[in-house]
């Protein structure tokens, strides 16, 4: 299986389509929560500006990688062809349709005199677009033939990815800009929190992958069967898991953020990502022969 | 009618004439095997005092695609390279294929078979284009012990009462296989902990 190139597919789309969300929300908890100051809701636009012109180009870039995985990279168009069957089209369609609209709401922030008024519609596609394009992707592997990832722990793990990944990033780009304005402090905490949470979550769910492994290969009745084998270097993922949220929870308790801890905070986070993804696509273990 | 694959374990010797003449009619390169000779071995030796018993047992099992009923092949694939025709024979059209190989990740049967020099997919097509000009698939015509008949799904279900699941083929309930299997009496002391495949090598693509 060729997975080198769908281990960054996935992770760097999930972490887009995180990033996104990071984007969304900071505009969201600007208008309903932060009471901000009207002189710096522009900060507010620049600093969601940055979050989706961040997004944009790994949703390209992830793409661009999933072609190396294509035995007839030319006929790629051909991959939307199936959609009332197939979930590998519905991810396709819901992908591309993702990474067109932000680039819509990307481009609304570069040139706001000729999108201004597509900004809305935008941000809503790609939300909605969003959304599906992450449980398509996790439909793909829930295959009834495919027991070990045919569980709900595929989509948490998907949705966890893109929650803990997206958090970091709109935290970093906070504690990059002006750090110590209260209302940065309060959303890049918020931020900072919410990754931990979602990191913590995520290290439960490779525990709880280690000591429930999935069964393999459902037999006919009768027939035993046999568990997954082990998830390959899950204490390094877990290792990186902890100290990514120890290191995220400190940046959230200083007084002011600090951009080296919750980069520290990403790249450990991206590590044990990629560790357990190029985990998750070893455990493939079909049914039969 | 719906086709399907009728083989008797019994009387299959492991021969691999079916798995040769799917090669020779369909032309196709080293390393693509349309119809596969599994060969299920196990059980050992064990000493008893001073003597040594032995539960050695195998037997051979010829799969290729069992155009199954409810296809996980047909439902995977993105470019709709797949499709089923009236008799039930499931069609994979290589040149709309995009080598994307998730069928081979999905099919427990491992039908489809990725050919490194054209970059595509391919699988048995229950040598429909013989079907459709009255004659019997290749491999069919081909065994010497007429382990392997075609024909219809339910009459052969009919026919054989005796047929059953056999280890290692998946629960039949996941794809509905067109395929009836007479068991040979040695599956009966076969599973996941008893028995093994003995010649993977010869059967999985690298």
């Amino acid at each position: 299986m060729k997975e080198r190139s769908l281990v960054w597919f996935t992770l760097l789309a999930q972490a887009s389509v995180g990033v996104f969300f990071g984007a969304v929300s900071l505009q969201l908890l600007a208008a309903l929560a932060l009471q901000i100051p009207r002189a710096d809701r522009l900060m507010v636009d620049v600093r969601s500006a940055i979050l989706m012109l961040t997004a944009f180009p790994l949703i390209c870039l992830a793409f661009l990688i999933s072609l190396a995985h294509l035995g007839a990279p030319r006929h790629a168009w051909k991959a939307m062809r199936n959609l009332g069957q197939s979930w590998l089209s519905r991810e396709i369609v819901f992908g591309l349709l993702y990474a067109l609209f932000l680039g819509l709401t990307a481009a609304s922030y570069l040139f706001s005199s000729l999108f201004a008024a597509t900004w809305f519609t935008a941000q809503a596609g790609a939300a909605i677009c969003g959304l599906a394009f992450l449980y398509s992707m996790a439909r793909v592997y829930m295959q009834r033939t495919i027991l070990p990832w045919n569980s709900s722990r595929t989509l948490w793990s998907f949705l966890l990815t893109a929650a803990s990944l997206g958090a970091l990033v709109g935290a970093l780009v906070l504690a990059v800009y002006e750090p110590e304005a209260s209302w940065t402090r309060t959303a890049g905490t918020m931020y900072a929190l919410t990754a931990a949470l979602a990191l913590a979550i995520q290290a439960f769910l490779r525990l709880w992958q280690v000591l429930r492994p999935a069964r393999t290969n459902p037999l006919q009745p009768g027939q035993p069967r046999r568990q997954a084998p082990p998830a390959p270097r899950i204490g390094w993922v877990l290792a990186c898991l902890l100290l990514a949220i120890l290191t995220v929870l400190l940046a959230a308790w200083l007084p002011v953020l600090h951009w080296q801890l919750l980069l520290a905070s990403l790249l450990l986070a991206v590590t044990a990502e990629a560790i357990a993804r190029f985990g998750f696509y070893a455990s493939y273990n079909r049914a039969g022969i | 009618m719906p086709y399907a694959f009728y083989f008797d374990a019994r009387f299959c010797s492991g021969c691999k004439a079916c798995q040769v003449a799917c090669k020779d009619r369909h032309q196709l390169p080293v390393g693509i095997l349309w119809r596969r000779v599994y060969e299920i071995t196990g059980g050992s030796w064990r000493s008893q005092g001073a003597a040594w018993q032995q539960d050695i047992f195998a037997y051979n099992l010829s799969i290729a695609c069992n155009h199954c009923a409810e296809p996980v092949c047909v439902e995977a694939c993105p470019a709709g390279a797949i499709s089923v025709r009236p008799d039930g024979i499931v069609l994979l059209d290589s040149d709309q294929c995009l080598g994307c190989r998730y069928c081979a990740w999905v099919c427990p049967y491992s039908a489809p078979q990725f050919d490194p020099l054209s970059q595509r997919m391919s699988k048995c097509n229950f040598c429909a284009e013989d079907l459709d000009q009255g004659r019997a698939p290749a491999c069919v015509l081909a065994c010497p012990m007429r382990a392997l008949e075609f024909g219809d799904r339910e009459a052969f279900a009919a026919r054989h009462p005796e047929a059953q699941p056999v280890f290692p083929l998946p629960d039949p309930g996941l794809t509905r296989p067109s395929l009836v299997v007479t068991p040979h009496a040695a599956s009966d002391h076969a599973n996941t902990q008893t028995a093994d495949l003995g010649n993977a090598e010869e059967v999985y693509q690298p």
